[in-house]
């Protein structure tokens, strides 16, 4: 037990996602870290561009850290979508200047999540599993992790209006994941977006599918509403 | 490494012990910059402002350092810091708004309201769903929550009694699974 509260109020498992998801998220902070050094040794009479600390105009700071900005973008709109996403490694204290990232799983087809005003073509991924690096989370975990980002990029694809994308980015994810741990979430969110795409008959017919396969769902209401089925 | 140290003119310290001072303090600045820069972003800083406010929670330590018991753990104490900077700055800002208004733009004159804050800077979706909490109950559930400290840690830095900590824990909890589903289904 770690704490009486977690008898009282424990975190879903979706808020659970959410926080592991903040945990693993990370910042390129060598920049900012250099204008605030600078701005302190002003005020204080500090050096604290030491030689370990020393952050030169060109090239990767000293501070080292080239950390990988990893937005997940579900509320804004400019945040991430279409360039590589590489996570750092869960850490609770992240270490700084030593980042390790590991990058997703092969994309075999392209990536028609990629929104056309950012033009930064996703890289795509050779598929050598070896080279994937290690990281020290359980697999389960791992591949939680993959699955929720890429349907964060559906859905994100979504809020953008790019229904099409985010159809791709769902038959991607249901090849690669048939039997993942998010399929409702998947499901969810190919209904909105073929209703989108005003494919309403496909639409009402996956919906059909979906309230048979998951009759409880608090979604079925919200997803019958967007489809206009009752 | 041995630093530059110029006099500071504002204490009464023999060059030694600046030095020393000074230096622990650089390694502490290298070491926890990165932490403490999240750690505003999760407190709902502005990204316009988080680099202000990294200042002046590093200043403030500097400051202080020879008052700290450098065996303890730094960053519980670098979050005290910054969350009674917060908190001073929302209490002025809520007397006289009109004033803290104008203060945001000067950059550097003051710490950033946490009011005016980023309202969700697309990040993650944790970051939006904290936006929604107060500031008391944010504090809380991003020390324990995100940085896995102890309560009893937590409810010291933030200077809060043990039972008081809690309740706020249990509550944040509730608002964060209740602003979690509807973030879900929201998006769907």
């Amino acid at each position: 037990m770690k704490d009486p509260d977690d008898l009282l109020v424990p975190l879903s498992p979706w808020s659970q996602q959410h926080i592991a998801l903040e945990q693993q998220r990370t910042v390129d902070v060598s920049q900012a870290s250099a204008r605030v050094a600078r701005a302190l040794e002003a005020r204080l009479g500090v050096s604290l561009t030491a030689p370990s600390l020393n952050t030169s105009s060109a090239g990767p700071s000293s501070l080292g850290s080239k950390m990988v900005l990893a937005g997940l973008g579900l509320f804004g709109a400019g945040a991430l979508v279409g360039s590589a996403v590489t996570w750092q490694v869960a850490t609770r204290a992240p270490p700084v200047g030593e980042v390790r990232q590991y990058e997703p799983l092969p994309v075999t087809e392209p990536p028609a999540f990629a929104p056309a005003p950012l033009a930064e073509p996703v890289k795509p991924i050779p598929p050598t599993p070896t080279t994937r690096r290690r990281v020290p989370t359980p697999p389960t975990e791992d591949l939680l992790v993959e699955e929720t980002l890429m349907l964060e990029q559906a859905r994100t694809a979504l809020l953008r209006g790019e229904a099409s994308a985010a159809l791709s980015t769902l038959d991607a994810h249901r090849r690669r994941y048939p039997e993942g741990q998010m399929v409702l979430e998947r499901d969810g969110l190919a209904i909105q977006a073929l209703a989108a795409l005003g494919r309403k008959a496909e639409a009402a017919k996956a919906l059909e599918t979906f309230a048979q396969k998951y009759p409880a769902s608090t979604l079925i209401p919200r997803l019958r509403e967007i489809v206009g089925v009752d | 490494m041995a630093g530059k140290v110029t006099e500071m003119g504002r204490s009464p310290q023999t060059e030694g012990s600046v030095r020393s001072k000074s230096l622990t303090f650089v390694a502490c600045y290298e070491q926890d910059f990165a932490w403490l820069y999240r750690l505003l972003q999760r407190l709902g800083i502005a990204a316009g402002a988080i680099e202000d406010l990294a200042q002046e929670v590093f200043a403030t330590a500097f400051e202080r350092w020879n008052d700290f018991d450098t065996t303890r753990p730094v960053r519980p104490w670098l979050m005290g810091i910054a969350y009674r900077k917060m908190l001073d700055h929302n209490r002025k800002a809520s007397t006289t708004r009109e004033s803290a208004l104008e203060d945001t733009r000067e950059p550097h004159t003051d710490v950033h309201p946490e009011e005016l804050a980023s309202r969700s800077q697309g990040l993650s979706v944790a970051l939006a769903i904290l936006e929604s909490l107060s500031l008391e109950q944010r504090a809380i559930f991003v020390m324990h929550e995100l940085e896995g400290w102890g309560m009893p840690e937590v409810a010291a830095t933030l200077e809060v009694p043990l039972n008081t900590a809690y309740s706020r824990l249990r509550l944040a909890r509730q608002k964060f699974n209740t602003l979690a589903e509807a973030a879900r289904g929201k998006a769907l």
